[in-house]
């Protein structure tokens, strides 16, 4: 019965969604046993979290960073085209945005950040953005918000082959494969990526993009045992190998080339007992980067962490309409590198949820964090939130919290300028959503205020030499809001999704805005269906930004468009055919300075399931 | 030096007039024309890999023009302008990142050439012999492949490069020799290579103290001012400043900084040696004997993050001010003895100062 939900409503999505929201509750209680994250779910009903669907997957570049930026209120930067892709999401930095892992944290603890252009998107069976503060249940970084990568189990006999292929200019390729095959006692998926381009394309100067290529695999593999019905054994693995040159600019040459390597292994032994739900969980995770200033020679210098890390998640259901959850959680991590000194550090931390439906249109949430570390003085973290159905076109949440951001191993250890007496980030922040629905129309519009606190700066000192400091405050505030439509007149269907950010980001005693945070930002995409045959237009307008903090110089504003059309035969389980014209009117545009980005260049795609 | 030029041409007239009274148009050597004949040039590096290098220009008559190579040239500087040198009519930047040299007349700005092969990560330029020194770190990793470029001046191609120790920083021609200063770059630098222009090799090697970051010939004796190992390699040392007698190239004398000082910058100006530790400005006669205990004054009154770029010249200090190497960049112009006396706003992270005259 769920297999055949779940292949109706994937059906569904294939055919008519760009974008779905959250899924409604009763939803909800049959995936909290597919996968690991189960908090996105059941503590985050007074925020926004938004749901990329596969065919909006399918239909984007592999990377995270494409399909967030093209489909999303959040603003990337992006040092050409597949290079360092950095997020600023509701206005913060890339320190403050975190990617969770089926529920574990993976932004580097060199540099607090992830790079959105080494995640493939493909490796997972649903991603999903979380707006606003959460690191009461997810920890450091998210402050602007959190994407969410997860993996599901499902116990049902399965045996499902996916082969996407794509190819496209530049000699751009992508391959991912998933294989699913699960029964009643054992469940298991696999996704292998692997993607690569020379990336050469010309500047509107004419000038090529020299060293741009780059290749990268993945491997994605989650494993599920039940024990007996009662207990359950998880193992998710992801390992990442990627290659990248650093391309020149308009202005320098470049020979720099970077490699990353990251593993992320994750064990879990579920038990539902009853009323409680016990997750005992063991991950380890590495991450290693190798930077060539010339990929000429075998000169470089690296990072590497080990993280260690132990999770009890005790989740117990009070009444019907009450959850509480514990979350006690250690780390170690261990790093080294060429720069920075050879550091362990130890964090233990403790969080306390509460989910209370009061009514069925009226629920709150609240939660409180502390951790306990030698790195760094931690503050008390909350979040307390609800949402109240006014009408029945008409939900109301608010949320309020205090977030944090710690300090880096690149923050604290680097040599000669690494500071040990940092402390974290802190925000306070609050949002007011509002969501309609009206028939085939669902509008939220989402106000929202983040105050930063002991913001952490590299500064120079009057040695010129810089140093980290939790020197600045900030403030950053602004709405977002997102439209999705759809309508089906026979055998025809229409989808708009769209979505829209004014963002203003200031640090306290100066009105300029931070430099690469857009106030403007918006996207829409526009599909259409009939039958197997679908086309679609998407179109992102990214707003200028300044790239010097007197708000002197600026990158400016540009529109870039991809239009493409698809088949799907029916044959085994179908085969998608597809072609796009991406920058469909050949924009000349950069999205930092000094790096152009391509001109009207061209993908086909081919997405087999059997 | 402009006025001074000046005052001889009108001083030769003058006696020319006196002697046979005929027009003196066909004796003067025609004055320089041009927008930037009289003044400073201020070489502002900007970003390091957003190409937003600019030239600022501040006129003996107090007008600062911002950007002058891109509004002059209608095509941007390059990427981390890092400095800039003259010879004859000609001015030569050194673009580091972009791994050029964009040659101008220094009068008018307007460009002349660019040498843009031969180069691999350069750093700082001196003239002799028609020829131009250029040092380059080429790859910082590799301590093995730095080397000095030789330009040929009349081709503006680099016809040879000189290996040399790792690090070649500062440059300069004293008494028809090139001095490098090896500053380090992955490691750290304990000499000087003086290369003979005639054969193009080097004749010596100097050694001086550790991270020689900064050097002016005077008086034919070269000061050189030695960093000293940083706090965070392996074994930190307190600076040294080294005195060379050029007429053998041999250190005549030494001063050790007592404690654990790294200082930076050499400027010499009526018979003072002007250096910089942090933000404190020192001043010692060259007839001195040891080193100054306290500074002449700091910047830090101005709020200046820290001395980016220093010069002493025409009874003046000029410190560049990078801010936060993200905004537009101070100047601040003092008396010798530091009252403040001109602040300019320039462009991002200005590095050092040219005085066209």
């Amino acid at each position: 019965m769920i297999m055949a939900l779940r292949k109706l409503g994937y059906i569904f999505l294939l055919l008519l969604c760009q974008y779905v929201c959250a899924q409604t509750d009763s939803i909800t209680q049959l995936k909290e046993v597919v996968i690991s994250d189960t908090q996105l779910k059941d503590f985050s009903k007074s925020q926004q979290v938004w749901q990329l669907n596969d065919s909006i997957i399918n239909r984007s570049p592999s990377s995270l960073g494409a399909l967030l930026n093209y489909n999303t209120v959040i603003y990337f930067k992006e040092n050409g085209l597949g290079m360092v892709s950095s997020p600023s999401f509701r206005g913060t930095n890339a320190q403050q945005t975190a990617v969770i892992w089926n529920g574990i944290n993976i932004n580097s603890q060199l540099n607090g950040q992830t790079d959105f252009n080494i995640i493939n998107t493909r490796d997972f069976d649903e991603v999903s953005v979380r707006a606003g503060g959460g690191s009461v249940i997810y920890g450091s970084s998210a402050i602007g918000g959190s994407i969410h990568l997860n993996n599901e189990l499902r116990f049902k006999d399965t045996f499902d082959n996916t082969l996407f292929l794509s190819y496209g200019s530049y000699n751009t390729q992508g391959l991912n494969y998933k294989l699913n095959v699960a029964n009643k006692k054992f469940s298991s998926s696999f996704a292998v990526s692997r993607n690569s381009s020379d990336n050469d394309y010309e500047y509107p100067s004419g000038i090529i993009n020299e060293n741009g290529q780059y290749y990268n695999t993945s491997l994605n593999a989650s494993f599920g045992y039940k024990l007996n019905e009662k207990n359950i054994l998880r193992l998710y693995s992801y390992f990442y190998d990627g290659d990248r040159h650093f391309s020149r600019t308009v202005s320098a040459p470049s020979l720099s080339k970077y490699k990353d390597y990251n593993t992320r292994n994750l064990l879990e032994w579920m038990g539902i007992y009853g009323k409680f739900t016990s997750k005992l969980k063991a991950a380890y995770l590495t991450e290693n980067y190798k930077y060539y200033a010339r990929y000429t020679n075998d000169n470089y210098t690296f990072g590497e962490v080990k993280t260690y890390i132990g999770r009890y998640d005790l989740a117990y259901q009070v009444t019907d309409n009450i959850k509480l959850n514990t979350l006690l959680n250690y780390t170690v991590n261990k790093g080294k590198g060429s720069d920075i000194d050879n550091k362990n550090r130890e964090i233990a931390s403790g969080s306390l949820l509460l989910q209370h439906s009061v009514t069925p249109k009226l629920q709150y949430e609240a939660g409180v964090r502390k951790e306990i570390t030698n790195a760094y003085e931690s503050p008390l973290l909350f979040s307390l939130g609800g949402s109240y159905q006014v009408a029945s076109f008409y939900t109301v949440k608010l949320n309020a919290s205090r977030n944090f951001r710690i300090p880096t191993y690149n923050d604290l250890y680097w040599q000669g300028s690494g500071n040990p007496n940092l402390n974290p980030e802190t925000s306070y922040q609050g949002e007011l959503g509002n969501e309609f629905r009206v028939k085939n129309i669902k509008l939220t519009v989402t106000g929202y205020y983040i105050r930063m606190h002991d913001m952490l700066r590299w500064v120079p000192g009057s040695d010129n030499i810089w140093r980290p400091e939790n020197v600045d405050k900030a403030k950053t505030y602004g709405i977002e809001s997102v439209l999705n439509w759809d309508k089906k007149l026979g055998n025809h269907h229409f989808t708009i999704d769209a979505t829209y950010a004014y963002t203003v980001s200031q640090r306290d005693g100066s009105t300029n805005q931070l430099i690469y945070v857009p106030f403007h930002k918006a996207t829409a995409a526009v599909g259409y269906s009939y039958k197997g045959l679908g086309f679609y237009y998407r179109h992102l307008y990214n707003g200028k930004v300044y790239y010097t903090s007197d708000n002197v110089s600026q990158v400016d504003a540009y529109n870039v468009s991809t239009i493409g059309a698809e088949y799907q035969f029916k044959f085994l389980g179908g085969l998608t055919v597809g072609a796009q014209v991406r920058n469909l009117w050949a924009e000349e545009y950069e999205n930092v300075r000094a790096r152009p980005l391509p001109g009207r260049n061209y993908t086909m795609y081919l997405n087999f399931k059997f | 030096m402009k006025l001074n030029k000046l005052i001889l041409s009108a001083f030769a007239g003058a006696l020319f007039l006196t002697s046979c009274s005929s027009d003196d148009d066909a004796i003067t050597e025609p004055a320089p024309t041009g927008d930037y004949v009289n003044g400073m040039f201020i070489v502002n590096e900007a970003n390091y890999g957003a190409g937003n290098s600019t030239i600022s220009f501040y006129s003996e008559e107090g007008v600062l023009s911002n950007g002058i190579f891109a509004s002059v040239n209608g095509f941007d500087l390059g990427d981390t302008a890092q400095s800039m040198g003259f010879n004859d009519d000609l001015a030569y930047i050194v673009v580091n990142y972009s791994n050029k040299i964009e040659v101008v007349n220094r009068y008018t700005f307007e460009s002349v050439a660019t040498v843009d092969t031969g180069l691999d990560n350069p750093r700082y330029i001196a003239f002799e012999n028609g020829k131009a020194y250029v040092t380059n770190w080429a790859d910082p990793t590799d301590t093995e492949d730095d080397y000095v470029a030789v330009i040929d001046l009349s081709s503006n191609t680099v016809i040879a490069s000189i290996a040399v120790a790792e690090g070649p920083e500062n440059i300069l021609e004293e008494n028809d020799m090139i001095y490098v200063a090896h500053k380090g770059g992955y490691g750290y630098g304990t000499t000087i290579s003086v290369i003979d222009p005639s054969t193009d090799a080097i004749s010596t090697t100097i050694p001086v103290g550790d991270v020689p970051n900064a050097m002016e010939a005077e008086n034919g004796k070269l000061y050189v001012i030695c960093g000293g190992a940083p706090s965070w390699s392996s074994a930190e040392t307190s600076g040294e400043l080294y005195v060379v007698n050029l007429a053998d190239n041999t250190v005549e004398t030494s001063y050790a900084f007592s404690g654990m000082v790294h200082p930076s910058n050499a400027s010499i100006e009526n018979g003072t040696l002007y250096y910089t530790v942090d933000a404190a400005i020192y001043g010692m006669s060259l007839t001195a004997t040891t080193l100054p205990e306290t500074p002449i004054f700091s910047v830090t009154e101005q709020g200046a993050y820290g001395i980016y770029g220093f010069k002493a010249e025409n009874n003046k200090i000029y410190v560049g001010d990078a801010v936060d190497y993200n905004s537009a960049g101070n100047v601040y112009i003092y008396s010798l003895t530091g009252d403040l006396q001109q602040t300019l706003s320039v462009g991002i992270s200005p590095n050092g100062f040219y005085f066209n005259n």
